[in-house]
């Protein structure tokens, strides 16, 4: 069967990638564009040759799966227009700006007969997959602390408008990193303190994030997922993980596989890093894919997503109380450590 | 100039051999046990002396090198104060407030020079660092990645009433660093975790600028990762990047061995050695005086609570 994909808003900067990552795959086709921003639509659909739908639901009808890009505030309604249609979708991250949108989609996701992933391309990349296989076989021994990083450029659009983005790095940038050490480490983020603020731009939402961290196993995990890169910067981030354990630490930098290309002229002119290992995102979706074919679900389901929204609520909680913050979940409170 | 060193440890080898590049002769070494082992394999024609005092009351002594462990400091101090001597200490200045304000009180009552080592400051990257343009601070990344240190004479790093434990000894360093670059900090939240041969923790901090840090210091990592420090200050106009790991400047390969090594033409503790000494030519402020040094502590010791309570604490609260 060859799945039949359509774009469910082009709003995110990732719609391209998801673009051309489906166009190299035999057993998935583009269908069209569906986004309530005609031009922005019309013009990502003539960029990338498709079709743009003025009607959502003409779309939803003519495809089996949906990815949605649309901004955060706006995930839920999506997902419960294609489950509404039977369509599957691959929503991009995070699952939701709030955590009561998150559990609506959980709800939605479980009643009704559809795949939902969320797009975590860091669970795809090869160092956190080596990883795993390191932690699960037991290298480490027992984890003492985690360390990670993912920090940015400052996106621009409705990323800093806290209307449609929920929120700003905090929003942004945590949930990637604290699904993987979730998935590596099979614990959950018991409790969140954050240090959070609006240091780089003159913008509405929070550009600065620190959040140390507590496992529901007591180790400590802390995150900087800033946007503290500068635009002149030579890339638009990272994501590492650093885990230090009772036998040995490991490292991993998802980005590190790359090359450094310097542009001499032009536009482009300047330091620019090239990735050359396997394109996690393009694994991405495969998965998500094979998914839709096969009537199973993505590696990430609303259920991680969730786990992740809930982090990002504490986060902000955490920041305006200056207390830490218990994360609560669909399961409820969890237990505090006394770690 | 002339110094006495008290201690015949890994530090004060360390000084030592930064004396060694310096107009400064080292004429006396004081130890408990006996220094003698540590002179010849120094190959220092000093003195030896097991009591400290006798080694201070020396007329041709300039200044005393305290390089002991961290909870000696104070008596140390009390020595070079009833003899009128100056004194150079290894950091901490002290594993408590109360013995750091009891050697501020010693060396004001005697007006005695005295220069606490914060290295980090005098490392070159690290002063070129907070020299570099970066417009309004937005946030600091301190690393310093270490085996446990099992150097100390009995042990003393392992025990936190000797040393201090990890924040007051070991990520001191970053928090003074942070500090003298940006400001004062009004609250720390730290975790930590340890056990007897390892600990590993993180301080996030709070600047009194609203700025926004954190300090990740480990003595957890297994013996074959060399020691490692990262540094990134962050600003709305520029950023400043560190890393120790991989030094390129010198590197030699031979049959048995790999070196990787900065080349600094001076170490950052000759450097900071030849500031003090300067201090006392010129009459001039040592870099670090005790009362930097306890705002650092006082920095250390937050964290240290924080850690234990699980709750933000402001250093100003810190008191004994």
């Amino acid at each position: 069967m060859t799945v039949r994909v359509g774009l469910l808003s082009a709003a995110h900067v990732h719609a391209d990638a998801y673009v051309a990552a489906l166009a190299e795959r035999e057993d998935a086709t583009l269908v069209g564009v569906a986004d309530p921003d005609a031009d922005r639509g019309r013009e990502t659909a003539t960029r990338h040759d498709l079709e743009y739908v003025s009607d959502p639901e003409d779309l939803l009808e003519r495809i089996d799966a949906g990815v949605v890009c649309a901004p955060n505030v706006a995930h839920r309604e999506w997902i419960e227009r294609a489950a509404e249609a039977g369509v599957d979708v691959l929503c991009e991250k995070p699952l939701a700006a709030t955590l009561e949108d998150a559990r609506a989609i959980v709800e939605t996701w479980r009643d009704a007969d559809v795949a939902v992933g969320v797009a975590m391309p860091l669970r795809f990349a090869e160092s956190a997959r080596r990883a795993r296989r390191t932690l699960e076989a037991g290298d480490l021994g027992s984890l003492r602390a985690i360390s990670g990083t993912n920090r940015g450029h400052i996106p621009g659009g409705w990323f800093v408008d806290p209307e449609l983005a929920g929120g700003g790095a905090v929003m942004d940038h945590t949930v990637h990193l604290v699904d993987l050490v979730a998935a590596l480490t099979g614990e959950r983020v018991a409790e969140v303190y954050a240090e959070v603020d609006t240091r780089f731009h003159d913008g509405e939402v929070d550009d600065v994030n620190v959040l140390p961290m507590e496992l529901t196993d007591g180790t400590g995990f802390l995150l900087d997922g800033s946007w503290s890169k500068p635009d002149a910067w030579h890339t638009w981030g990272d994501a590492t993980l650093e885990f230090v354990g009772t036998d040995g630490t490991l490292a991993i930098d998802c980005t590190g596989e790359s090359l450094t290309h310097t542009v001499a002229s032009g536009e482009e002119a300047g330091v620019h890093t090239v990735p050359y290992g396997a394109d996690p995102t393009a694994n991405l979706v495969a998965d998500f894919v094979a998914a839709v074919r096969e009537g199973r679900e993505p590696l990430v389901t609303p259920d991680d997503g969730l786990e992740a929204v809930a982090v990002v609520e504490a986060a902000y909680e955490s920041a305006a109380s200056a207390e830490s913050v218990a994360v609560e979940t669909r399961r409820g409170a969890s237990e505090p450590s006394d770690g | 100039m002339k110094v006495g060193i008290a201690g015949a440890g890994f530090m004060a080898r360390t000084h030592a051999s930064a004396y060694d590049g310096m107009d400064v002769e080292v004429v006396a070494v004081a130890s408990p046990s006996g220094p003698e082992p540590f002179l010849e394999e120094a190959g220092l024609e000093a003195d030896a002396y097991t009591d400290p005092k006798e080694l201070c009351e020396r007329a041709d002594i300039d200044f005393l090198d305290v390089c002991t462990p961290t909870d000696t400091h104070r008596a140390l101090v009390e020595i070079a104060a009833e003899t009128g001597t100056d004194v150079f200490l290894e950091k901490p200045i002290a594993p408590t407030l109360e013995a750091a304000r009891e050697i501020e009180s010693l060396v004001d009552e005697a007006d005695l020079t005295c220069g606490v080592g914060h290295v980090v400051r005098f490392d070159p990257a690290y002063q070129r660092a907070r020299d570099c343009e970066i417009g309004t601070p937005g946030v600091a990344r301190a690393r310093r990645l270490s085996p446990f240190p099992d150097w100390g004479t009995e042990d003393w790093f392992a025990d936190p009433d000797r040393s201090g434990g990890l924040f007051v000894d070991l990520a001191i360093h970053d928090l003074d660093y942070l500090r003298w670059c940006w400001g004062p900090v009004d609250r720390v939240f730290a975790r930590r975790t340890r056990d007897e041969r390892a600990a590993h923790g993180t301080a996030t901090l709070r600047f009194a600028s609203g700025a926004i840090g954190y300090v990740e210091a480990s003595w957890a990592q297994p013996a074959s990762r060399p020691f490692a420090t990262e540094l990134e200050l962050a600003g709305d106009d520029g950023l400043v990047e560190h890393e120790s790991a991989d030094p390129r400047a010198y590197r030699a390969w031979t049959a048995e061995d790999a070196i990787r090594d900065p080349a600094p033409a001076k170490t950052p503790y000759q450097r900071e050695l030849e500031q003090f000494v300067a201090a006392l030519e010129t009459g001039g402020e040592p870099a670090v005086g005790p009362a930097e040094a306890i705002a650092s502590l006082r920095l250390a010791l937050a964290a240290e609570r924080s850690a234990e309570r699980g709750t933000p604490v402001s250093p100003a609260e810190v008191e004994g």
